[in-house]
């Protein structure tokens, strides 16, 4: 599915903005609010990476890999907290 | 200028070429290594961890997320413009970019400025040498790109350029790196703990 470039901005701009929201309302040391927090991060990741680099037209290899280092962080981080 | 058409779907050719990519691989696994460390030594010093990360100021971190969108989203507009032919339109969102590269440096002098007056320094505890190193090694890629980006503009505005589209693809995915780099900063340094 082919997301203009309009659509990609204003659904970063969003997460950005619950991004703030879930931290101005939580209080600290609460593993469900990092998850939230990191899903909103992957989300935001994925959207500049397909549609602002293209890489939605690159080989599988490429979108595969970085899906990759992409979750390989996100667990490490996530197992860790 | 030249158009010529690349099959992105060629394992070799991935959009902005294979050599861009492996640098942004490479930035973000040691980007991703160093927040690990991060994470890893603030769930070793919770406490220091957690106070020093009131101490940052997260509006400002929300401004410089946005400023970074915003110049990725009109390098994503200078590229499709290139690639459309419309030089003095891609020119100008390359400005636009060029921009937001530059608010984005000005607020983070402002918030260095006042941690400086504050005294929190490298020195002051492990949160903030992780702070100071990862937030000044992600401006200097900001200032690299800023300097790519004034350079493209200028090339492809040249009577007879030879500026071809990879290259200002190129030069996009290098700015959308710092963009990804950013992205996986700010939530862990200013947001957990």
């Amino acid at each position: 599915m082919k997301i203009s470039k309009e659509y990609t901005f204003i659904a970063l701009l969003a997460l950005t903005l619950v991004s703030g929201f879930v931290t101005t309302k939580t209080t600290e040391g609460k593993t469900y609010v990092y998850l939230i927090l990191l899903i909103l991060w992957a989300a935001k990741f994925i959207l500049v990476a397909f549609e602002f680099m293209e890489l939605r037209q690159a080989n599988v290899f490429w979108k595969l890999t970085l899906g990759f280092v992409l979750a390989l962080i996100l667990t490490i981080i996530l197992l860790l907290l | 200028m030249n158009t010529t058409k690349i099959d992105y779907k060629n394992i070799y050719y991935p959009p902005g070429g294979i050599l861009i990519w492996i640098i942004i691989f490479l930035e973000l696994i040691t980007f991703g290594m160093a927040l690990v460390a991060f994470v890893y030594d603030g769930t070793k010093n919770y406490e220091v961890f957690h106070q020093s990360k009131l101490q940052l100021n997260t509006t400002l971190g929300l401004i410089n997320t946005v400023f970074l969108l915003t110049s990725g989203y009109f390098m994503a507009k200078a590229v499709h413009e290139f690639e459309h032919k419309n030089i003095s339109k891609a020119s100008l969102y390359l400005k636009i970019t060029a921009l937001g590269g530059l608010l984005f440096i000005v607020v983070k002098f402002f918030e260095y400025s006042a941690k400086i007056e504050h005294g929190l320094t490298p020195d002051t505890n492990s949160f903030y040498m992780y702070y100071w190193l990862l937030t000044a090694f992600h401006l200097i890629h900001v200032l690299v790109g800023l300097v790519i980006i004034l350079w493209t503009n200028y090339s492809m505005k040249k009577p007879n350029s030879t500026t071809e589209a990879e290259d200002v693809k190129t030069c996009g995915a290098f700015w959308h790196m710092c963009d990804l780099i950013w992205l996986l900063l700010f939530p862990v340094l200013y947001l957990i703990f």
